[in-house]
């Protein structure tokens, strides 16, 4: 048969298929709630479009929601998570966090960068009262990422420009495939935009990391390289004519890429670089911003709490600094600008843990250095006993129980609505339990 | 992307050509690549000595379950929900401008796949360019599955 006599016999076989319904979404019965488009703070993607079906309180089914979004999701009914605590019980449990807090100050307020702005600036002020200071997990990163920032100025930009126009994108150490499942369908890869109309295949994809990743088959050029030669990387592709001595068999392909490219998104996880590497990142883009050949844009893409942006936002507005400031800065006289966990640990009295993850090997954990520290902890997640803590109150979730703004990782403020058959379980969300500790230490 | 091959499953099978399952241990292979047969239905796989054999086979294979329509496999223990498939495929992009822009087909979208419960689920096999012979033979959604969950046989 030739192929022309195949192509049509096929079409006629096709036009002569009984049609059949599909089976879609709408023939799926079994729930008595439906809520759509809904925001899902599972991690800084702020995903907007996720539908969740419930039937007596439980979920039956959601439409594209990921795995970090659906463990969230598993974490609020779970069996084991710490049950509300009654009224008369959470006044007496806050009263005896308040007296513990007191006694050993100063105070550190880890993780607000988990909840809703709201509580991000109850962190402000409770740490305030005990005269400490609110920081998230990844403050080192965040601190040394917002100097270069100060230094070299920063070229930012929306997610959705960078859909729209990113030609080349960068994954500096940063693996969305682990802490951002959808980035890449939703903006930075695979998602269509004006100007990258076939979406990935308008664009070049390249990463930068020291092991293999799970990104690894998706880039056209990756580089496994050791974080102490970054800088030399850098330096090739910033002046691809000269002789910068660094060799790689995606060398070529990458700096020809970018020469071809209007447009660079760069991705950098800045708790994975060095400083000398966020200094020549910070460098390479002011150059090529100020020459106006192309533009790039540097993004942050760590491994924090969902709403690190308002954290920073928040931080910026009450200390002027994004990284949740220091000792130093919070009371005259005191020790000098912690950098560190274990310079941390020589200051801090006791800490109050604002959980970090439905997996505590995720960074829910305190590190060794403050692990001896008296602790309260504020956890939404199911964990007997929570964290080791002195004090455990168990709290609503951010975004899932409670409503809250939170910030999407290219900063633009999103109001976040919780499910609303889940707004009675009876725990109390974070500010609230904040706002009572602050009234508590007064 | 690597892809399992006819002669990576053929080297854990006996390879002794008895024909117990009717068919030689080549064709098993190929049978076993489009799950048609499962590393159960030979005999000798059973027998001791070939016990960790079985048990690569099964392990290399995974647990998921062909559409006979379409061929796909999705292997739910690698799948993590993150959509790409849906975002790739050229029957959503023809059909839907929202979701070649990035975001998730609503929940009265007609699409081919879905994310389900945080895992990719095939709701209309019949859209499938795969199931109309006329089409073009499209294998987008493996392809750009960074995980390797899902498979077409």
């Amino acid at each position: 048969m030739s192929i022309n006599k195949f192509i049509k016999a096929s079409i006629q076989e096709e036009d002569q298929r009984p049609f059949a319904p599909s089976p879609r979404a709408e023939s799926f019965t079994d729930f008595d709630h439906a809520y759509h488009s809904m925001l899902c703070a599972g991690c800084s993607c702020l995903c907007d479009d996720i539908s969740y079906y419930m039937k007596e309180g439980q979920v039956t089914r959601t439409l594209n929601l990921c795995e970090v979004g659906w463990k969230r999701l598993c974490a609020v009914s779970a069996e084991d998570r710490v049950p509300p605590l009654s009224p008369s019980l959470l006044s007496d449990t806050v009263n005896h966090a308040a007296r513990l807090l007191q006694a050993h100050p100063p105070v550190l307020v880890l993780g607000a960068d988990n909840a809703d702005e709201a509580a991000i600036r109850k962190s402000f002020d409770l740490a305030g009262t005990f005269r400490g200071i609110s920081l998230p997990r990844s403050f080192s990163g965040i601190r040394r990422f917002y100097e270069r920032a100060r230094r070299f100025g920063w070229a930012t930009a929306l997610l959705d420009e960078v859909r729209d126009r990113a030609e080349s994108v960068i994954f500096w150490r940063a693996d969305p495939l682990v802490t951002h499942h959808r980035h890449l369908s939703r903006y930075s890869l695979f998602a269509r935009g004006r100007l990258t109309e076939r979406g990935n295949l308008d664009r070049n994809l390249a990463a930068v990391a020291s092991d293999e990743t799970v990104i690894e088959p998706l880039c056209q050029q990756f580089f496994q390289l050791s974080p102490d030669r970054d800088s030399a990387l850098i330096e090739a592709l910033a002046h691809p004519q000269g002789a910068s001595g660094f060799e790689h068999r995606d060398l070529p392909a990458l700096a020809r890429a970018l020469q071809g490219s209007s447009y660079v998104a760069l991705f950098v996880d800045p708790e994975k670089v060095t400083d000398e590497t966020l200094d020549a990142l910070f460098r390479w883009s002011a150059k090529l911003n100020t020459e106006g050949r192309k533009r790039m844009v540097i993004l942050p893409l760590w491994d924090a709490g969902p709403n690190i942006e308002g954290f920073c936002r928040v931080s910026l507005e009450k200390n002027a600094t994004p990284w949740g400031g220091t000792f130093a800065e919070a009371s005259a006289g005191s020790q000098p600008e912690e950098t560190s966990w274990e310079d941390l640990a020589g200051t801090v009295g006791s800490v109050i843990l604002i959980s970090s993850g439905v997996d505590p090997s995720l960074g829910g954990l305190l590190p060794e250095s403050l692990s001896e520290k008296p602790r309260v902890v504020i956890d939404p997640f199911k964990r007997t006993p929570a964290l080791n803590g002195q004090v455990v109150i168990p709290t609503a979730f951010p975004g899932l129980e409670s409503d809250g703004i939170f910030f999407r990782a290219d900063g633009l403020p999103f109001d976040v609505h919780g499910i609303e058959v889940w707004r009675n379980h009876g725990y109390p969300t974070v500010r609230d339990v904040l706002a009572d500790l602050m009234s508590e230490g007064r | 992307m690597p892809r399992k091959s006819i002669y990576e499953l053929y080297e854990f099978l006996p390879k002794t050509n008895c024909g117990e399952c009717g068919m030689s241990c080549m064709a098993f292979a190929g049978h076993l690549l489009a799950r048609d047969v499962r590393a159960g239905d030979c005999p000798v796989l059973d027998e001791a000595q070939h016990e960790d054999n079985k048990q690569r086979l099964v392990e290399l294979l995974g647990e998921g379950v062909k559409n006979e329509l379409t061929g796909l496999i999705v292997d739910d223990h690698l799948c993590t929900g993150c959509g790409a498939c849906v975002n790739v495929c050229p029957v959503h992009g023809a059909n839907n401008r929202e979701v070649a822009l990035g975001k998730g087909p609503r929940h009265n979208d007609v699409t081919v796949i879905q994310i389900i419960n945080a895992r990719v689920r095939l709701v209309n096999p019949e859209l499938c360019n795969r199931a109309i012979p006329s089409a073009p033979p499209c294998k987008a959604c493996a392809d750009y599955c960074p995980t390797d969950a899902m498979e077409l046989v």
